[in-house]
This record gives structure tokens, C-alpha cells and sequence, in this order.
């Protein structure tokens, strides 16, 4: 199994980055690995600016690093033909999560902590379903279709109903806001 | 092409499938890092989307396909049954084999569902070892396709009709009895589950799950969604179901087994009037006493 993770010197980003890895199946490891390579070329070229413009704008700066991460994932999956794995998209998207916290707490701008991984974890992840289409209430929606509500009335009525309505993604996507057109 | 067109692509492109496995794999993404920074949220939250995905793979192929090839096994060996009592074991026989052949079938499409299924959705999201896992965990045993060919097939009142091949058919909230309600205290009931400790166990988790994460975020809400009694609630129904069919795979083995028991016995029956036949045409003392 190659080594994908970086430079990052942060135990819990090193642990996550290994166990992203382990997970994704064996006979996918070389697409992986090509994967995660084109994707920190893309975020370093420029001398870098691509992921500090992204990593520096105004905002939340761990939803900047989810929101960079799901973008990268699009932009492979876009000069791959639509041809990138989902079962690859997830986990690339996660160890860019890693790649960019490194860079942010090697920049003095954040410490990396077991919270501060969760909170990118979870922005990340959002962001990776919108950019698959999967809003919130599409998610609910799965859910509830594995319920079995679609066809047969709930007793205590339609939870889906009950599930507050999600920010819903303007309508270019999530990936008009930083990088523009 | 710049990153906006792709946004564009991706949420035009995405078909069902992929919306599943993609909601199976940023959970399984999820529950790494949740079990890595030890944040039994992040576990849960992986757990269920990989749960749901899982659960939506396998309405989209294996259960159809067991239903399907079960349904071939009742028509041709239940139908049967009611010819002669010897010939139900028989057919008894012909519709477990039949339900053989569709857990086979079952079980190449759960092997299909790569990724949203539940090999990797579940095993793989809850190999942090959340507290949440047993009941998942409880479901996927359950879940195994050969209980469930067995369970349908050897269905004492078969509904063919009761399942479908696609989610918005309810497949799973049908039961393969025919019933299609869900009532917890029957689902505990059939799982075995006291009922009281089903609902203090949804409310301890609920209780987890409200307190871990306070905000507004996309997760949060989910996190607060499963963390309500209805999201809960799915979960132990679903595991609950899944337990049901076991228990009438084992049911439908039972009968079986009586079944044999019961034509054993009317042969033996056959057999000692056979012997009573042929006593009586033996010349015994009344036919000395008349001759």
C-alpha cells in the first residue's frame, strides 16, 4: 500500500490520512494514489496561491477548507471524464480536508485538534454531497424511502416533514462562490 | 471549463445509484474520522448514512431479487402442497431449495452494492466501535440473504405483491407476510426486544446524539434528526424487521422439519396397516373355527 499522506507533521491528521487510506479498497490504491497527487498539484500550483486564495477568504475557515476540498474533488472528477469513482471521491476529499488543515496550523493560523478535524470532517462531507447532488432533504429523503414512507402512511405521520429545511446550495452550485466562473 | 461548470455536471449527472453510493461513502469517510478523533457523533452519523445507503442498495437489488425468485418458489411448491399430504413435504422441499437459489441471487446483488452497501457501508463505518453499532450491527446479521430467500419462500400465507423492485414501492416497510405497518411494540415483540428497553435505548442515544453537536450546520440537523424518536425509530425498525425475517426463516425451517416428522409418521401408520392387512388374510383361529 503507497503512502498517500503528505507532509503533515499533526498525529491526528497523520491517523486520520492512514485510516482514510485503509479504506478504500485494495485494487484502488494506485487510482488513489494518482488521484491524491493530482489533486495537491492542482492546490499548490501557482506557488501556492490557488489553496491560500481559497484558505484566506472571509468566512468560516474550516467551511473554506471543506468547501476547497469538495472543489478539488469536482475538478478531478471533471478532467477525469466523470470518470472518478465515488468510492475515491470521499476519502481524496478528506486527506485534501488534511492536506489544507496542515497547511492552515504550519501557517500559525489554527491548531489542529481532534474537534477541529471533526468540524472540517463534517463541513467537508456536506459539501461533497451537494457537489453529488445529495442536499439535505435528499438525504432525509433516502432515509426515509429506506422507511418505507414513499408508499405507506407513518402512524405518528411523515417524519420527513418534520426535519427542518436545509440551506439549500444556490443555484450554480457551491462552487460559484470562491473561485468564480 | 472552470469549477462552476463542474458544479453543474455533477448535480445533472448524478443518478440514483450514485447519489447512494456517494451518501454510503462520505459516511464511511465520516466514521473514520469520527472513530480516528474519537467523536462518537461523527461515528453515528457515518454509521446511519452508510446504513441508509446500504439499506437503499439493497431495495434496488437483492431483496427484489430474492422476492422474485422466492415467488417462483412458492408457486411452484406451495401450490402443490395441498394435492396429497405426502406430496407437501416434497414440496416443502422444492421451496426451500428455491428459496436457496434466491438467497444466492440476494447475495450477488448485496456483493453488487460496492461501497453503499452493507460490507462497507456498515462493517466499514462501524468499525470505530460506537455504542450505536449494536443495533446496527444487529440488523446486518439479520440481514443475511439466505434467512431472507428462506423466510420468504417458506411464507405460510405468501403476497408475492407485497414487495417491489424499487424504493418508492415500500419493499421494506412490507414485511413478507403482507403486513406494511410499522408498530415498534410488534417489531420488539417479534425481535425479541422488550419494549421498555427498546425505548429507554433510543432515548439514552437520542440523548447522546442531542447534546454532542449544538449548532445549525448541515450535520447538526442531521445529527438532531436522528437523534428524534422517528430516527431512531427507523433504525430499530429496520434492524427489528430484518430480526422478523429471521425468525420466520426459522419458523418455516420448523414447520419443515414437522412436516417431515408428520409424513414419517403417516408412512409408519401405512406401513403397520400394511402388517394388519396381512395378518388379517392369514387363516387365524376364526377361520379354524368357521372352517
Amino acid at each position: 500500500m503507497l503512502p498517500v499522506q503528505g507532509q503533515d507533521t499533526n498525529p491526528i491528521l497523520q491517523k486520520t490520512e492512514q485510516g482514510i487510506q485503509q479504506k478504500v479498497p485494495q485494487n484502488l490504491q494506485d487510482q488513489f494514489q494518482k488521484v491524491i497527487t493530482a489533486g495537491q498539484t492542482i492546490m499548490y500550483s501557482g506557488n501556492g496561491k490557488l489553496i491560500a486564495q481559497q484558505l484566506n477568504k472571509p468566512g468560516d475557515v474550516l467551511q473554506n477548507v471543506g468547501e476547497g476540498a469538495a472543489k478539488l474533488v469536482g475538478k478531478l472528477f471533471q478532467q477525469s471524464g466523470h470518470q472518478l469513482p465515488v468510492s475515491l471521491a470521499a476519502p481524496a476529499a478528506i486527506i485534501f480536508m488534511c492536506e489544507a488543515l496542515d497547511y492552515l496550523e504550519q501557517s500559525g493560523k489554527i491548531q489542529v485538534t481532534n474537534d477541529v478535524v471533526a468540524k472540517a470532517t463534517q463541513d467537508t462531507s456536506a459539501y461533497v454531497l451537494q457537489l453529488f447532488g445529495v442536499s439535505q432533504d435528499k438525504l432525509h429523503q433516502i432515509i426515509a424511502n429506506a422507511h418505507g414512507e414513499g408508499a405507506v402512511p407513518h402512524p405518528a405521520g411523515n417524519p420527513a416533514a418534520n426535519i427542518p429545511n436545509p440551506p439549500q446550495p444556490s443555484q450554480s452550485g457551491i462552487l460559484t462562490s470562491s473561485m468564480g466562473s | 471549463m472552470g469549477f462552476t461548470a463542474v458544479g453543474a455536471v455533477l448535480a445533472g449527472t448524478a443518478d440514483v445509484a450514485t447519489t447512494i453510493a456517494a451518501v454510503g461513502e462520505v459516511g464511511l469517510a465520516t466514521s473514520v474520522v469520527g472513530a480516528v478523533t474519537g467523536n462518537s457523533t461523527l461515528t453515528k452519523i457515518g454509521g446511519y448514512m452508510g446504513l441508509a445507503s446500504g439499506v437503499g442498495s439493497l431495495a434496488n437489488s437483492a431483496f427484489g431479487a430474492a422476492t422474485d425468485a422466492a415467488a417462483t418458489g412458492i408457486g411452484s411448491g406451495i401450490q402443490d402442497a395441498g394435492n396429497s399430504f405426502s406430496d407437501a413435504g416434497f414440496s416443502a422441499q422444492n421451496g426451500l431449495d428455491q428459496g436457496y437459489v434466491g438467497s444466492n441471487t440476494a447475495e450477488s446483488g448485496l456483493d453488487g452494492s460496492t461501497g453503499g452497501g452493507f460490507g462497507e457501508g456498515v462493517g466499514g463505518g462501524m468499525g470505530g466501535g460506537s455504542d450505536s453499532s449494536v443495533n446496527f450491527m444487529g440488523g446486518q446479521t439479520a440481514s443475511n440473504p439466505q434467512d431472507i430467500g428462506a423466510s420468504v419462500s417458506q411464507s405460510p400465507n405468501p403476497t408475492p405483491n407485497a414487495t417491489a423492485n424499487s424504493p418508492a414501492d415500500n419493499q421494506l416497510a412490507t414485511q413478507p407476510d403482507g403486513t406494511s405497518t410499522f408498530d415498534d411494540s410488534r417489531y420488539a415483540a417479534q425481535a425479541g426486544i422488550d419494549p421498555s428497553y427498546t425505548a429507554t435505548n433510543a432515548n439514552s442515544i437520542n440523548g447522546t446524539a442531542a447534546q454532542a453537536l449544538n449548532g445549525n450546520s448541515y450535520f447538526d440537523k442531521l445529527a438532531n434528526y436522528l437523534g428524534t424518536d422517528k430516527g431512531m425509530n427507523t433504525s430499530l425498525q429496520l434492524g427489528a424487521g430484518l430480526l422478523s425475517g429471521l425468525g420466520q426463516a426459522y419458523n418455516a425451517n420448523r414447520n419443515y422439519e414437522l412436516n417431515k416428522d408428520l409424513v414419517t409418521l403417516r408412512q409408519n401408520q401405512a406401513a403397520n396397516m400394511n402388517d394388519q392387512v396381512k395378518v388379517a388374510k392369514n387363516p387365524g383361529i376364526l377361520n379354524s373355527a368357521k372352517g
